[in-house]
């Protein structure tokens, strides 16, 4: 995925910041002691709200305990423990990273083609048995991706089709073993991140795309003729937006065991601070420091 | 049912702040922050659970206070969608309302003609299943089509504004834009008239 979900620091409270960095650590750690060191160089925030949202509506957590890790050899620091929650996100992020790794294999050319062929090869084993864990879900992101490849060839020149791919894929992520409406709301929230993700990438992706002629649902749907978004950005801000709305409305009927203000911060700040800041072109991956698990 | 719990305050609190309380699930949970949403039963049920809890709360410390019960405000105002059309736009939208989507637009699909009551249908198709951008092209198509129906002009409206509903303003705190608030408000007013008065 691309990290666009993230908290919005500045309102954070002191135990939530530590409550996001010690879920972020432990899937790190989950992903680590199940699929070994590589798949943890591709976790991303994204992951840790779906472990954060995941893990807040079951009646029982963990807690966390003191850790070293490759980040961290010298001082210890607190991590998530291990849950069902945990591996299952653990074994959704592996699904999430090969599929797109798979994704660039079929669509970059030259050294970085060759790059994503030997990413794939060395991911093979950690796929094999993230798929075994769930071949359900992997059949489904398999169905969803081929879709938008299919939408992709034929130049769909819709924003929501090809959204719409992304955000089932992400929407079938939710545990299958969940109360059933606790599942619809899951579901519903997360395909519109799904949605609102898709959408934000292809934004924040305009002006390569415009340079090297790929697919981008925004040039191809507004027709637009210089690789500027400025002309587009209202329409664009409001259907973000729309997406945001439905996550908020979904989210407010979630009965939640815990982290509430964390996850409000991220759905109600964080989220459309990043919608902001990729439209302005103000949006720089990472918060501008590169820092391992920092926020 | 704790009706305490459910409204989040205590026995001890007084009913200023019960009644605060009330009305900010009421604000949170009220159908209109879910007109075409696929969760609109879900909210629905919590928006009965408070007001249940209100009336308990209520007519429990009333009954105290005076012997005697007493009426509750009810803070439910439901959101009434106009039918009309015959035939198989009338099918359409008794599909669309049952929330069987995919009957929808196969009917949809089998229309000959595309007027402006076809893309508003469409439209609200595109709604119900969070595909916003293309739920905009056709009710705007509608609108062009039809400019005088208060309908499709009114849905054009809440699904641009929609983001306003339940004061859930995510876009707005940085973005001190006078034209933007404006429009909020103008659109505020149209949907109180609309919503309430019963159009």
């Amino acid at each position: 995925m691309f990290g666009f979900i993230r908290p919005f620091k500045p309102e954070l409270r002191v135990k939530e910041v530590d409550r996001f960095q010690a879920v972020y650590c432990g899937l790190c750690h989950e992903l680590k002691r199940r699929y070994g060191r590589l798949q943890t160089y591709f976790l991303s925030y994204d992951m840790t709200f779906f472990a954060l949202v995941i893990g807040a509506v079951q009646p029982s957590d963990p807690g966390t305990e003191r850790c070293r890790c490759d980040a961290s050899p010298f001082r210890k620091k607190q991590v998530a423990c291990t849950s069902s929650t945990l591996s299952y996100a653990a074994d959704v992020s592996v699904l999430l990273t090969y599929h797109k790794v798979q994704d660039s294999v079929q669509d970059e050319t030259g050294y970085k083609r060759f790059a994503a062929r030997l990413l794939r090869r060395l991911m093979r084993k950690a796929y094999a048995k993230a798929q075994a864990a769930l071949p359900a879900l992997d059949n489904t992101m398999r169905a969803c991706l081929d879709d938008l490849t299919a939408l992709e060839q034929a130049k769909t020149p819709s924003l929501d089709r090809p959204a719409d791919t992304f955000a089932r894929l992400l929407s079938a992520a939710v545990p299958a073993d969940y109360p059933s409406d606790v599942q619809r709301i899951l579901s519903q929230m997360f395909y519109h991140t799904g949605r609102w993700i898709y959408l934000l990438d292809a934004c924040a992706d305009v002006k390569d795309d415009f340079a090297s002629g790929s697919y981008n649902p925004i040039v191809l749907r507004y027709e637009l003729q210089s690789p500027e978004i400025d002309s587009v950005k209202q329409p664009l801000e409001r259907t973000l937006e729309r997406s945001l709305l439905d996550i908020h409305t979904a989210y407010q009927l979630l009965p939640l065991y815990r982290d509430q203000g964390l996850i409000e911060n991220i759905i109600d700040l964080g989220l459309p601070l990043v919608t902001r800041q990729v439209l302005d072109g103000t949006y720089h991956a990472n918060g501008g420091h590169e820092t391992h698990g920092s926020l | 049912m704790d009706p305490y719990k459910v409204l989040g305050v205590t026995p001890q609190t007084s009913d200023d702040d019960v009644k605060r309380a009330y009305r900010e699930l009421a604000r949170k949970y009220h159908p209109d922050n879910y007109v075409n949403n696929p969760l609109a039963d879900l909210a629905e049920a919590r928006m009965k659970e408070i007001n249940e809890a209100y009336d308990m709360i209520m007519n429990e410390r009333n009954a105290a206070k005076n012997g005697g019960s007493s009426q509750s405000q009810q803070g439910q105002q439901y959101y009434q969608q106009r039918q009309s059309g015959t035939g198989i736009y009338a099918q359409i939208r008794s599909a669309i309302t049952s929330g069987n989507l995919a009957i929808a637009e196969e009917l949809l699909g089998r229309c000959p003609t595309r007027d402006a009551e076809w893309y508003f249908l469409m439209g609200t198709v595109y709604f119900r299943k969070g595909w916003y951008d293309e739920a905009q092209r056709c009710y705007t198509q509608a609108c062009t089509l039809d400019p005088n129906n208060f309908e499709y002009r009114n849905a054009l409206n809440n699904l641009n504004m929609g983001a306003n509903y339940g004061g859930y303003r995510p876009m707005n705190s940085a973005n001190a834009c006078d034209c933007c608030g404006q429009l909020l408000c103008l659109n505020c007013l149209l949907n109180c008239c609309c919503g309430g008065g019963g159009c």
